[in-house]
């Protein structure tokens, strides 16, 4: 469980800096989304990839969809905006862990 | 609707990757772990007149089985033989050379054989999965001349924080599924009711935005 709360807790971080590079707003009402989006789209992810369908590329697929959603509403901006955003945010998560993993 | 070419191509990867195998059996990506299987034969002593062999490819050449659990190279598949324990010793399969002893478990009529497969591994599992190891019990349910009938009867399941769960084969050709062990309140919470409350924030935040 110790390792599913850092994991969370470092994809907020990182997303939050990612978001805050592309939408210069008021920093803690994007870390408060960026809490709120990963506190759905990480659990859920780490279910489905870990009891339902290990397959880790659709499983980012659909996160960077979903988040891209969210961030559409939260951060009133477009569609093409919002997936490019989620998009670079979940390949950075994403290429932390990566690394997280070799070390 | 008119879809656009190149939302018909992200469509297009996104089956292809789905289709996708998620890893090779003898390869550990990063992040992930392998589950070992190991086996045991539950009612062993009740053949006292045959000794138990375990011979498979590439390995091991000739294992005596015993009531102790055992397991081999993840990349082996092996069978169980029974062998008349007289026949046993008198053939002394021991100074056998691989092929002997490989020609020996398969054509001579006096050894009991089954057709059951033994695999080293259950799979690769991304590293933070709680599943550690997989116990599969045997069970002897008969010996009939050449035919060994042994019958896979359950799978234990053990997990990282020591717990184990128990699952019957209902079918020889399928292995139960490993599920959650006991989910403790932790997991409850991180898995539903944080996304939950999180949704319902979200939820709340946009209606109240479009309201004012």
């Amino acid at each position: 469980m110790y390792s599913l709360i850092i994991a969370l807790i470092l994809t907020i971080f990182i997303e939050f800096v990612i978001i805050w590079l592309f939408q210069r707003k008021k920093l803690m009402k994007l870390l408060l989304y960026s809490f709120l989006v990963n506190s759905i789209t990480l659990p859920l992810a780490s279910y489905t990839f870990f009891y339902i369908y290990p397959n880790l590329i659709v499983v980012e697929v659909l996160v960077v969809v979903i988040e891209g959603v969210f961030l559409r509403y939260l951060l009133n901006i477009k569609y093409k905006m919002a997936i490019l955003l989620s998009l670079v945010a979940n390949l950075s998560t994403f290429m932390v862990g990566v690394i997280w993993g070799y070390l | 609707m008119k879809t656009s070419k190149s939302g018909q191509i992200l469509v297009f990867l996104f089956i292809l990757l789905s289709l996708m195998g998620t890893s090779s059996a003898d390869v550990i990506d990063p992040g992930e772990k392998n589950v070992p299987y190991s086996y045991k034969i539950s009612n062993i002593q009740d053949f006292p007149d045959y000794v138990f062999i375990l011979h498979g490819i590439p390995n091991p050449s000739i294992e005596l089985l015993n009531s102790s659990e055992f397991s081999f190279y993840k990349l082996s598949t092996c069978s169980i033989y029974a062998v008349p324990r007289n026949l046993y010793n008198q053939m002394q399969i021991d100074q056998m050379n691989e092929s002997q002893v490989s020609e020996f478990l398969n054509n001579d009529s006096r050894v009991a054989r089954s057709s059951l497969k033994l695999d080293g591994t259950y799979g690769n599992v991304n590293q933070a999965n709680p599943l550690d190891n997989a116990l599969i019990i045997l069970n002897i349910k008969s010996i009939n001349g050449n035919n060994l009938n042994i019958h896979k009867e359950k799978i234990i399941y053990g997990y990282k924080n020591g717990q184990n769960v128990e699952k019957p084969y209902l079918s020889q050709n399928q292995t139960p599924e490993p599920t959650f062990p006991g989910t403790s309140w932790d997991y409850y919470i991180y898995y539903m009711l944080l996304p939950l409350i999180a949704l319902g924030v979200i939820i709340f935040i946009i209606i109240r935005r479009k309201s004012s």
